[in-house]
């Protein structure tokens, strides 16, 4: 009778170490299993060994052994190879991703935590009008385009897909660069700042003895020739200098935010008579090299 | 019977298990699985058929167990529970079972590795709350089954040959 009840009381423990052994967190189990695996199979390298001389006879049934020395070499060397350029890419990759990171920082802090998305996007091949780019125009002289026309259209790898509004700015980390003309489902059409139809409300601003201040304002549009950005409406009396700043200033008719940087003046005179200033503008940013730039979208994209 | 003697004798069968039923030598390849025998469930069942039910229940455990730290994924004592779950059973039932004969060595292996292997995935995925996927582990587990069940009647016939060191019980079946 003892002895049956001694039986009872081992499988039961049995049972209950059996039950504990389950509430063994994996870590453990993990490191157990690596300290007992070469207690079970001492043998493993000798069949792995087996088991790839069986897969080499199957590959090549005339051949015997493995692969040579040289064989295994030339291939460590390929392999070597193929490694070294897969991290140039990524080195190359990293980079752009950095400085991409660089200018998403730069922008955000002149924004000012202003609720907007900043869309990565990319111009492409100028479509509507140009003598810059290589590109093959479908317009031609019929439509007044020149030899030496300057671009003031340039198209754009985003679309509505990704919440794109007309009217939205597109801008570097150097300063604005054009505005959203026309929403396409995939591609859109920017209206660079020089575009003769572009008119933005535009703020002075200036540094006279150390200090910053804000200057008066005007309108700021493209040139006729579409190579610069002029400044009107600023009166003669103002204290207005080559190499001041301009920036966007706010209005009820622009949805643009205010304080981007749209330029520097590089040309101020006053004409007799005129009651205005004559101001050009030099856009901060190389318009005819712009390349990668952000969209400045509303917070939230629009629903379908 | 002798502790020591089942002891090694399991110890080979695992190492003979984790040597050469591999992928690329003797597991059979099916649908991207390996197919593989449990050839200490086999020992295992062999000893059941000759020993108590109190005795299978150890042997299961400690067999378990083995199983358990062997195996790759899965929590210890799953493997323990069920192979003394299914040892007892097989223990307790053997005097109804004619187990010289090679058809019972076969469907009595069949379905203590079925059985196990299929509760086992089951536990596992359960306990790691992965997708259950019944009905495809079923399919492994038979597979296994099949296999260990081909070789049960020469292994048994192999470890009959040791009942001698074993000292397995007389009157039990050869």
């Amino acid at each position: 009778m003892a002895r049956e009840t001694r039986r009872r009381i081992v499988m039961a423990s049995l049972v209950l170490a059996a039950g504990a052994l389950l509430f063994l967190p994996a870590s453990v189990t993990g490191r157990v299993r690596v300290w007992v695996a070469p207690v079970f199979a001492p043998f493993q390298d000798l069949t792995e060994g087996w088991m790839l001389d069986l897969a080499q006879q199957i590959r090549e049934p005339g051949r015997r052994g493995g692969p040579t020395v040289e064989e295994d070499m030339a291939a460590l060397v390929a392999r070597i190879e193929a490694l070294q350029d897969a991290l140039a890419q990524a080195g190359a990759r990293q980079g752009e991703y950095e400085r991409r990171l660089k200018d998403l920082s730069q922008i955000r802090q002149g924004l000012d935590g202003l609720p907007c998305r900043l869309i990565p996007a990319r111009l492409i091949a100028p479509e509507v009008a140009g003598g810059r780019a290589g590109a093959r125009l479908a317009e031609g002289t019929g439509s007044g385009v020149r030899k030496g026309s300057a671009v003031v259209a340039r198209g754009i790898d985003r679309g509505a897909a990704l919440g794109l509004e007309r009217g939205d700015a597109i801008l570097t980390a150097a300063g604005l660069v054009g505005i959203v003309d026309e929403v396409g489902p995939l591609t859109s059409t920017v209206r660079l700042i020089t575009d003769p139809q572009t008119r933005l409300m535009a703020q002075v601003v200036m540094r006279r003895d150390g200090n910053w201040r804000a200057g008066p304002t005007g309108l700021a549009n493209g040139t006729e020739d579409g190579t610069a950005v002029c400044l009107v409406g600023i009166p003669r009396t103002a204290d207005v200098a080559v190499g001041d700043f301009i920036v966007t200033h706010p209005s009820p008719e622009s949805s643009l935010p205010a304080y981007l940087i749209v330029g520097r003046i590089v040309r101020c005179e006053r004409k007799p008579a005129a009651p205005f200033y004559d101001i050009q503008i030099e856009p901060r940013v190389a318009l005819s090299e712009a390349f990668e730039v952000f969209v400045l979208a509303p917070a939230e994209p629009p629903k379908p | 019977m002798r502790w020591v003697v089942v002891a090694i004798l399991a110890y080979v069968c695992i190492v003979i298990e984790q040597s050469l039923f591999r992928p690329g030598l003797l597991a059979i390849g099916i649908g991207g699985s390996s197919v593989r025998p449990d050839l200490l469930l086999v020992l295992g069942v062999f000893l059941a058929l000759h020993l108590e039910s109190y005795e299978s229940f150890v042997v299961g455990w400690c067999f378990g167990l083995a199983s358990d730290l062997v195996s790759v994924t899965g929590r210890l004592g799953v493997g323990a529970f069920l192979f003394c779950l299914v040892l007892y059973l097989i223990g307790f039932l053997r005097k109804g079972v004619f187990g010289a004969r090679v058809l019972a060595q076969f469907l009595i292996c069949f379905g203590a590795v079925f059985i196990v292997h299929w509760a086992w995935f089951l536990a596992t995925a359960g306990l790691n709350a992965a997708p259950l996927r019944t009905w495809q582990v079923a399919e492994q587990a038979a597979l296994d089954a099949l296999y260990s069940a081909f070789l049960a009647p020469y292994l048994f016939w192999l470890f009959a040959m040791l009942r001698g060191p074993l000292r397995l019980p007389v009157g039990a079946p050869e």
